[in-house]
């Protein structure tokens, strides 16, 4: 979910104040739920949806991240809270990936700029295949 | 384990997908529960989720209408389901993960040959 987050220049957008239909509305309405049920689910991948549905709505690139991130984040915040008060956590290991994922999320952040590389992707996602055919399986 | 959240948190910043690296890194490699990795995940993203928002909506990227309509009915359903899933047998909840890891790598796949051509 953090993939948009570290690539920040500082461009300015003009605010539009033009509305989105009612047709249009409702739609968005409806990814919220899917967005929502996803999240509130699997811990993960309300950005996945998000961001396209929001770029269909008639964003920018950027201002469709920026704006799936100012959702995902208060989501998130509510998810956990539910998880914490409801669910049963050893966290006594949680500080140690807590701290690698956000020092990690900084430092891939830098070389995003980087690179942009589509066998790096390719290799990425048939990665992820494979790990959700493991997942699927179950061991 | 450190170096575990290390490793998934470059491939997010990478702009690779956050929890779909960081769960199955923390669940495959070191027998964290599935519960506790998605715990994991939401609490490392708030940090880092706050500071790019508080950076995005000082550049004006972020369109605060359009926010409200997605989030409202989201956070109704992610309460919902939230909560039922921690009721749910972690063997089905790992199984749907799977599921949504695969079509996810697809569609993104898919999404990038469409680009080229």
């Amino acid at each position: 979910m953090t993939d948009m987050i570290f690539d920040n220049k500082s461009r300015k957008y003009e605010k539009s104040d033009e509305k989105p239909s009612k047709a249009r509305m409702i739609a968005l309405g409806c990814v919220g739920l899917v967005v929502g049920a996803i999240a509130g689910l699997f811990g993960a991948g309300g950005g996945v949806l998000a961001v396209p549905a929001l770029k269909w709505a008639g964003l920018e690139e950027r201002q469709a991240h920026a704006t799936s991130i100012a959702i995902i984040v208060p989501l998130c915040a509510m998810i956990a809270f539910v998880y914490i008060k409801n669910g049963n956590f050893d966290f006594s290991v949680f500080p140690y990936p807590i701290c690698g994922i956000t020092l990690g999320a900084i430092l891939g952040g830098f070389l995003l700029k980087k690179m942009n590389n589509i066998v790096l992707h390719f290799v990425f996602n048939c990665l992820l295949i494979a790990v959700g055919l493991k997942f699927i399986i179950g061991r | 384990m450190f170096l575990s959240g290390l490793l998934g948190g470059v491939l997010t910043g990478l702009g690779m997908g956050g929890g779909t690296v960081t769960i199955p890194l923390l669940v495959l490699g070191f027998q964290v529960s599935q519960f506790s990795a998605i715990l994991i995940n939401l609490l490392a993203f708030l940090p880092a989720g706050l500071s790019a928002l508080i950076i995005h909506t000082k550049n004006g990227l972020v369109q605060f209408g359009y926010v409200l309509i997605i989030l409202v009915p989201a956070l109704v359903t992610a309460g919902i389901v939230s909560w039922f899933s921690l009721s749910l047998d972690v063997s089905v909840l790992k199984r749907l993960f799977g599921v949504f890891l695969v079509i996810v790598a697809m569609v993104s796949l898919g999404l990038k040959s469409v680009k080229k051509n």
